[in-house]
């Protein structure tokens, strides 16, 4: 049985992905991008009982399976980088980063050092959710580590 | 029934205990998560895979929506082979039902395998208190036996424990060396401690995985012989069998048993897979078919399927929550995700806050091999707790209050509006404090220097 809302979510992705639209993958290569370069990870992000089923690495492979990690792929100067566990949450689950505030910083931090022991520059995610609890992990910890959302690469490279 | 109002277990809080002893957590989260990678090896060497999981999924489904005519099929069958059969309404008929067959048989000492069953119905201490000797057979549920705990995982009951603790756990009970935690040296001395309560037993008994209506026989899963040994040496063998655990055909365990072990542990079968069919020669064989609460699940359009649950444990593994929490942290028979969605169908009132001990990242639902909707349901259980009455105080307050804001524009901008001003100006200590849970292990977000919306109605917005 699928939630409406995850149809929602996986068909907004895919209008990232076709960006310049025919139904083909087009993308104009940020040259701002590639002239900095960087070492990057699309993390999974795994919002409600949803987003995991297009980058899954568990289950069935989704149609849509690492669609921005495909996408990604093709950016010139952009290294991808692998980490230990690729589809764990990062622990922000709404109310659930403050109600269950132990376990949710310890999935957090978890997440983040796993991104961290493989010197990643950027965490690359489409979900702001993901991004905001684990910047406010890296900047507890001080880590030399850039959230950054996917958009923001495929349209030119971090401001 | 149950009792109307049961004291709520606190997941968060004994999940923060656990977090806190930090080689317990880091080692739990790193032996939980091997056994998912496990799993995931195991069934990318599966190819057709997906189609079993369809396949068990459909099985499961057909029988619960025939329940009533597989289980007539499989008493006709199981009575035939010489098995008694009897059924049991509630935890209460069932630990009953034991405990006469036990007494008119004059039983003294009980020898059982793992059984989630009869740890739901609460039978061991029912037994105990009147008088009757119960030794737990599976290594990791007679260490939990001895810890005066419940199991912590429906697989690896014991799997929240250190060596080290469960060498100190021994000397007290077994008089080994506190200081040896080599585990031959230990499972050795639990195996000569266990060795002549077998042959001492006065009867044995089991759970089931499955029970098979075409036949009348059922099957019992171990890795450790256990429950073959306990079902062998005694003249009486009782088995627990959940309503549930029916499947039609012989072939359809075909199905199961490829997905049971692979899902749990990531071994292609459990060393032991052991079909009963009628009592042995001299013997007797009795099973107890349990509805305690069952039949009520079946009857919810929003809950039914965690009934097609094979006890895998692979939600629990995958599971981030469960992971950091340890499975005691549920105050539960049974924890991680599928505990999170059974638990309530027994106490809502009890198990009211498990639905929120998750971060939904539908990771359970991705891994269940017979396909339950698991991350749903805890989002429609947590709306049934909600429906109740029976939210936290906080969270009840919480919730009505962003509900307002987020329903009111206004108030959201001014609320925004606060939010970036307070980040901006606001002193560390009336930011960071024992009211901001968040500001405890995370640094609060920046305050941006435009909103989106500011943005957009700067730029793009069209008269």
């Amino acid at each position: 049985m699928t939630p409406k809302q995850l149809i929602a979510i996986v068909d907004e992705v895919h209008g990232i992905l076709r960006l310049k639209g025919d139904g083909r993958i087009h993308l104009e290569l940020p040259a701002s991008w590639a002239q900095i370069g960087g070492r990057a990870e699309p993390t999974t992000p795994t919002s409600f009982g949803s987003d995991l089923r297009y980058a899954s690495v568990q289950g069935d492979a989704h149609p849509f399976a690492h669609a921005h990690r495909e996408l990604l792929r093709r950016v010139r100067g952009l290294e991808l980088i692998e980490i230990d566990r690729p589809d764990e949450c990062c622990g922000f689950g709404g109310s659930f980063c403050v109600t269950d505030e132990a376990v949710s910083a310890k999935m957090g931090y978890n997440r983040v050092n796993d991104f961290h022991r493989r010197g990643v520059e950027y965490i690359v995610s489409a979900d702001m959710s993901c991004l905001l609890h684990m910047k406010g992990v890296i900047d507890r910890l001080k880590l030399p580590i850039k959230v950054i959302h996917v958009a923001q690469i495929l349209n030119g490279g971090p401001a | 029934m149950m009792p109307a109002k049961s004291r709520p277990v606190d997941p968060e809080g004994l999940a923060a205990r656990f977090i806190a002893l930090e080689k317990h957590d880091s080692t739990h989260d790193h032996l939980v998560w091997g056994m998912r990678m496990n799993r995931d090896r195991a069934i990318a060497a599966v190819p057709d895979w997906k189609e079993l999981r369809e396949l068990a999924s459909q099985i499961k489904e057909h029988t619960l929506t025939h329940l009533d005519q597989y289980l007539e099929q499989f008493e006709q069958n199981a009575k035939k082979l010489g098995t008694q059969v009897h059924w049991a309404r509630d935890a209460a008929e069932h630990n009953t039902t034991v405990y006469d067959i036990l007494q008119s048989h004059g039983v003294k000492s009980l020898i059982k395998s793992k059984s989630m069953l009869q740890e739901e119905c609460g039978m061991t201490p029912y037994l105990e208190k009147r008088g009757i000797e119960v030794t737990e057979s599976d290594l990791g549920e007679r260490i939990q036996q001895l810890s005066g705990e419940p199991p912590s995982h429906i697989v690896v009951p014991a799997i929240h424990k250190l060596r080290s603790d469960v060498a100190k756990l021994f000397a007290k009970d077994l008089g080994t060396d506190p200081n040896n935690s080599a585990p031959h040296y230990l499972v050795e001395a639990m195996r000569n401690n266990a060795r002549p309560r077998f042959m001492a037993a006065d009867a044995g008994m089991t759970g089931a995985n499955f029970a098979v209506a075409e036949t009348g026989g059922f099957v019992v899963c171990t890795n450790e012989g256990n429950a073959d040994i306990g079902a062998s040496v005694p003249p009486l063998h009782i088995a627990s069998i959940g309503i549930e655990k029916l499947v039609p055909r012989p072939r359809d365990l075909g199905v199961f048993i490829r997905m049971l072990s692979r899902s749990a542990l990531g071994s292609p079968i459990t060393q032991y897979t052991s079909h009963f069919h009628g009592p042995r020669k001299g013997g007797e064989l009795h099973v107890i078919l349990v509805d305690n609460t069952r039949t009520d699940l079946l009857g919810s359009p929003d809950f039914w399927h965690g009934l097609k649950c094979i006890r895998c444990g692979a939600c629990m593994n995958t599971c981030p929550v469960y992971r950091r929490s340890g499975g005691l942290s549920y105050g539960a028979t049974y924890s991680g995700p599928i505990g999170v969605i059974l638990d309530p169908g027994f106490d809502l009132s009890k198990y009211r806050e498990p639905p929120f001990h998750s971060s939904l990242c539908g990771s359970c639902s991705e891994v269940c091999p017979v396909k339950i909707d698991i991350s749903d349901q805890i989002y429609k259980w947590r709306r049934v707790v909600a429906q109740k009455g029976l939210l936290r105080v906080t969270k009840a307050v919480g919730m009505s209050v962003l509900g307002k804001t987020l329903a009111h524009p206004d108030l959201f901008h001014a609320g925004e509006f606060a939010a970036e001003s307070a980040l901006a100006h606001l002193p560390r200590f009336l930011l960071y404090n024992s009211l901001n849970p968040w500001g405890k292990h995370r640094e609060m977000p920046a305050a941006a220097p435009q909103t989106f919306r500011q943005w957009y109605i700067e730029n793009r917005r069209t008269k």
